[in-house]
């Protein structure tokens, strides 16, 4: 349905935090599976220690749920919740849990689906499943929408980023 | 990041160490967060125009009732988080914890972030658990 | 009137609920901002419960001041009719 470059082009996020590979089904009017691949070589693997096991291998909780809110990011967007120029920040987490962890060699699929949708606001709910297990569910999960603009800061400051 | 990590990582929080106190609750914990901890991501979080993601707040507060615990946690479940404010460079976070004991051997974890200006930046109620140290 | 009664203990319940407050520690007629310390996303949490509970799309520009239990029925009442 949308492959990585289409995605991409959907999602302001940029490695290391763009943790979205593929939208395989889109449903209108608001209902999704995306999908992110796991790899030993990600980023959050970097530092793990020659001879750890494999439950050090655990995917964070933090980048799944990250995960799970671009896929609803993306949901935003193919549903056409609100203009282009704007970027959907989540806000609001309720009523979650996280289950067996997912692994390197996993592939996650976020099944979203939108629960509640005015003006800026969209709440969406769903849950994520990786080797034929439930790894994530979510009943709410609140997202605001707000220009890219707005979101500077009012005295820019540089930032030095590490090269 | 040296090779040295038992489990994988999201980003370092605890450039300050926590304070620890004992609490009528449990454990009242304190760890002071600049958002600048995290610059790698917020190079892609977003390009030209930062802002710290929500979901490093929340591994920020996992590492600092960790330390509090003295053992290396698993997140479980959110009941509830809210992320009232962006956070942008420049700006730095109080995280306030009050570490309780659960059942199961599990944690329960009440954080607040108070921006410097006074703020309520974010809240979080979350359920942890020591992560099982494998040979 | 029990449509009103109930309206107003569902809207309280939902004011409570987003707030972490008891219901019966909420005076329907006392801001949420300068009474409880409401910020602007509590603010959007109860319109978004309240919008779902009544299955309706209440309008930004009626909701800007409605900052009570009271004011809050009125708003949904306006829309539920």
């Amino acid at each position: 349905m949308l492959d990585h470059s289409q995605v991409r082009a959907r999602l302001r996020q940029r490695p290391p935090m763009l943790l979205l590979d593929t939208v395989r089904e889109f449903t209108p009017p608001a209902s999704l599976v995306a999908t992110k691949a796991i790899t030993g070589g990600e980023d959050c693997y970097r530092g793990v220690a020659d001879g750890a096991g494999i439950d050090g291998f655990a995917y964070p909780a933090a980048l799944l749920l990250e995960s799970f809110g671009q896929a609803a990011s993306l949901l935003w967007s193919l549903a056409e919740l609100g203009p282009p120029e704007e970027v959907p920040l989540m806000v609001g987490l309720r009523d979650l849990a996280f289950a067996t962890p997912a692994r390197p060699g996993d592939l996650l699929e976020h099944h979203v689906r939108l629960r509640h949708h005015s003006g800026a606001l969209a709440e969406f709910t769903g849950e994520t499943r990786a080797a034929g297990r439930i790894v994530l569910t979510a009943r709410s999960v609140l997202v605001v929408s707000r220009p890219a603009a707005s979101l500077l800061p009012t005295t820019p400051e540089p930032v030095a980023i590490e090269g | 990041m040296p090779a040295s990590s038992r489990t994988a990582t999201v980003f370092d929080a605890l450039g300050h160490p926590p304070r620890t106190e004992p609490s009528a609750e449990g454990t009242r914990v304190t760890l002071r967060l600049p958002v600048t901890r995290a610059i790698p991501q917020l190079a892609g979080h977003y390009p030209g125009f930062p802002i710290l993601p929500g979901v490093l707040l929340i591994d920020s507060v996992r590492q600092a009732a960790g330390f509090a615990c003295g053992a290396e946690l698993r997140l479980c479940g959110i009941d509830r988080a809210r992320f009232a404010l962006p956070l942008l460079p420049g700006d730095e976070l109080e995280l306030s914890l009050v570490v309780t004991p659960a059942a199961d051997g599990r944690v329960a974890v009440r954080a607040r972030g108070t921006r410097s200006d006074g703020q309520t930046a974010a809240e979080l109620s979350a359920t942890l658990e020591p992560v099982v140290a494998d040979a | 009137m029990t449509d009103i009664d109930n309206s107003t203990s569902t809207i309280r319940a939902i004011v409570a609920d987003v707030l972490e407050l008891n219901p019966d520690e909420i005076d329907d007629a006392e801001d949420f901002v300068d009474q409880y310390q409401a910020d602007s996303l509590n603010l959007i949490e109860i319109v978004a419960q309240l919008e779902k509970q009544y299955q309706v799309i209440l309008p930004q520009r009626e909701l800007l001041q409605a900052h009570t239990v009271a004011a809050l029925r009125d708003v949904v009442r306006r829309h539920t009719a």
